[in-house]
């Protein structure tokens, strides 16, 4: 070891190093010339061209197309949920009777009992439910909006009347799934002008959209890029979350007493309708890019 | 073999000679490739850096139509659910403005908003 140091300690050494030395310096400019070439390999990388569909396309292009077709979808969403209100208005209808027995002059009255009779469920002013048990939601003709808000009204898929008559929102357990929906943005020709394969426009702006209902009442939408080329490395994906504003108002109405005796029985009956009126308004919380996602 | 190279290794690094012209010459030879190699890989990069620069700068200029909206077009936009359709709000659909980018290529590149009139349907 004392020999190898004094190769290039010692001044006066009269032994050569051409070799040592040059060996080294190609050693360096191999070094250098790797990270020179990786450098630039990556910068020119991103315009490295991908197959879609048997077409070759710009792979940076590829890629923010899915970044603009899920931000759009996202905006669209926004806007929309925004700016509709929707008002869910459960009507209930039942029979109340008191059966009193008279004994000469005392009257002993019996506990009432209900019976419901009717459970209507109008949203925006349509009928979407007229029934006694649970109802499905996924055959009602709500509009996506419309959707979210009635399984926010009744912490489910299905309408509940066991669930309509609190004054405050169901609690949510875990999560209520809503749905999921393919988004499509049919495209145009330019009136003058550029012409553009609008077929191919409309498929790149492809977007899956998954709606679930949190345990802490804010709507989560997750967008999917679904555009040819955008699912694999080139997918993006935005998360947007929705607070509900909800209000309700709950009033009872009670009809006209029918009385009949019977014997000692005097039976009252009498009709009440509970009118529950669920006002959702839905405001963006935040816009986010989903954890885990690619690109 | 990697005893005997051990050996010549240990000899020349104990020995006291200096070099031969022959061990000279490689490694100026050597040295040479070294900075050849150096040199044209620089100046491989140089040429890669501008290409990129270039096909960057016509792709921004191509997607600027997207952000400006240079070519514009309407268009609507339409939810289906297992394949039925679904209406997002009140309507069926809702009216866009699209803005289009056309890539040298040939790729498009498009964005929409929602119209200030409001929805079709």
């Amino acid at each position: 070891m004392r020999e190898k140091r004094s190769i290039f300690d010692n001044k006066r050494a009269q032994r050569g190093v051409s070799m040592p030395l040059a060996l080294l310096l190609f050693l360096i400019c191999a070094l250098l010339a790797s990270v020179v070439l990786s450098a630039s390999s990556a910068a020119s990388g991103r315009h490295n061209p991908v197959t879609v569909n048997g077409e070759t396309h710009n792979q940076l292009a590829v890629s923010d197309q899915a970044y603009y077709s899920v931000a759009s979808a996202a905006g669209i969403f926004q806007e929309e949920y925004s700016n509709t209100p929707v008002t869910i208005v459960c009507e209930q209808d039942k029979r109340v009777t008191t059966t009193s027995t008279i004994n000469g002059s005392s009257t002993t009255t019996g506990t009432p009992t209900e019976e419901t009779t009717g459970f209507v469920v109008r949203v925006d002013g349509q009928k979407v439910f007229d029934g006694m048990s649970a109802g499905d939601l996924s055959t009602s003709g709500l509009s996506l909006v419309e959707l979210s808000a009635v399984k926010l009204a009744f912490a489910g898929t299905s309408v509940n009347p066991s669930k309509a008559w609190t004054d405050d929102l169901p609690v949510i357990e875990n999560f209520v799934n809503v749905g999921d929906f393919d988004v499509a943005c049919s495209v145009n020709a330019p009136s003058s002008g550029t012409s553009i394969d609008t077929a191919k426009a409309a498929a790149a702006l492809a977007v899956k959209v998954q709606g679930k209902l949190l345990d802490d009442g804010r709507l989560q939408l997750r967008f999917d890029s679904n555009g040819p080329g955008q699912t694999n490395a080139a997918s993006y994906s935005l998360t947007l979350y929705l607070d509900a504003d909800a209000d309700i108002d709950v009033q009872t109405e009670e009809g006209a007493t029918e009385v009949t005796t019977t014997g000692t029985t005097r039976t009252e009956t009498k009709t009440v309708k509970t009118l529950r009126t669920v006002t959702v308004t839905w405001a963006t919380s935040e816009l986010v890019k989903t954890a885990g996602g690619s690109a | 073999m990697m005893a005997r190279l051990k050996n010549i290794i240990s000899a020349k690094l104990a020995g006291t000679r200096g070099e031969s012209i022959t061990e000279v010459l490689v490694a100026i030879v050597i040295s040479g490739l070294a900075i050849l190699m150096l040199a044209t890989v620089i100046a491989t990069a140089v040429n890669v850096n501008q290409a990129s620069r270039r096909a960057m700068n016509e792709y921004y200029a191509a997607n600027n139509n997207v952000v400006t909206g240079g070519v514009s077009t309407t268009g609507s936009v339409s939810l289906t659910s297992d394949g039925g359709p679904i209406s997002l709000a009140d309507s069926d659909s809702v009216a866009v403005t699209c803005h289009v980018g056309t890539q040298a290529d040939g790729t498009l590149v498009v964005s929409y908003v929602e119209q200030e009139s409001g929805v079709t349907g």
